[in-house]
């Protein structure tokens, strides 16, 4: 049961990624972060406030934190750009790679307070095949 | 070859952003962590889109020409989002991680064909072998 939930949430993050794009057809890239996120925000907002009735706060964290807003706008700018020219399944082939690739150079380095760990042998063979996926996908 | 660099600077910044937004939960609360992320990007893209001379497209007859269905992407996601944290917590983060992967990269290839007529075997192919990989790695991770 939990399985499907599970590929039910991907599937949902794939409809979000097409329809983002879709949306670019529309409106400038700005133009495409700013509803995005609007119609989240007034969605999320309602149900803290009138479901939860949770009080809102923000303040006390290190200043880096506050910059989430903006790397939201380039996540979802970068994706529906991406998608708009080569497809969602590309764009989500080749981003996964990007995370698999920051999640060991943080590991390796220990930024954003992570531990460090350097990568394994035996991660070896997954790096193959990703990187023989990899070529398929922009070659074909 | 700049669209293929740009997915890949999307992976580094959604994996950042990760990072931020579990920082911002665990100081300001799940709902309040992510409601900023929100708040700021919506403002932020407000002010961008006056900056760049683009106030038009926020007029009523311009909204209301796009078809209502195609608004719904951050609800998809905002559901997305809950199903994540509700199935990760009943099973582990390795599974959650590979079988969200597959439904997503699972219905992009359908969507792709759908909304732009893209579909490839040799892609298809391509995009599986990268999901092997990706299983293959995080295995190997979470055994280290």
């Amino acid at each position: 049961m939990y399985y499907l939930i599970l590929l039910g949430a991907g599937m949902l993050q794939g409809i979000m990624n097409s329809l983002n794009a879709k949306l670019g057809e529309y409106f400038s890239l700005f133009g495409v972060t700013f509803f995005v996120h609007a119609i989240a925000m007034v969605l999320l907002a309602a149900y803290l406030l009138l479901i939860r009735r949770e009080k809102l706060r923000f303040r006390g964290a290190p200043w880096y934190i506050y910059l989430v807003g903006v790397m939201g706008i380039a996540v979802v700018a970068s994706s529906s750009y991406v998608t708009m020219h080569i497809g969602a399944g590309t764009l989500m082939a080749i981003s996964t790679v990007g995370q698999l690739l920051s999640s060991e150079v943080i590991d390796l380095f220990g930024f954003f307070g992570m531990p460090r760990v350097r990568p394994a042998l035996n991660q070896l063979p997954g790096f193959l095949f990703i990187a023989a996926g990899v070529v398929l996908v922009i070659l074909y | 070859m700049i669209y293929y660099l740009t997915a890949l600077l999307n992976g580094f910044l959604v994996t950042v952003n990760r990072l931020t937004n579990v920082e911002a939960g665990r100081r300001f609360g799940t709902g309040n962590g992510a409601l900023i992320n929100y708040l700021e990007a919506t403002f932020l893209s407000l002010f961008l889109i006056f900056a760049t001379g683009s106030s038009g497209e926020l007029s009523p007859s311009r909204i209301a020409s796009v078809p209502l269905w195609i608004y719904l992407g951050s609800v998809a996601g905002l559901i997305a989002q809950i199903l994540q944290i509700i199935g990760t917590l009943k099973t582990n983060t390795l599974i959650s991680s590979i079988l969200t992967l597959t439904g997503n990269l699972g219905i992009a290839v359908v969507l792709d064909h759908v909304f732009y007529g893209i579909f490839s075997i040799k892609k298809t192919l391509g995009i599986f072998l990268i999901l092997l990989g990706t299983a293959l790695v995080e295995k190997a991770r979470n055994a280290r």
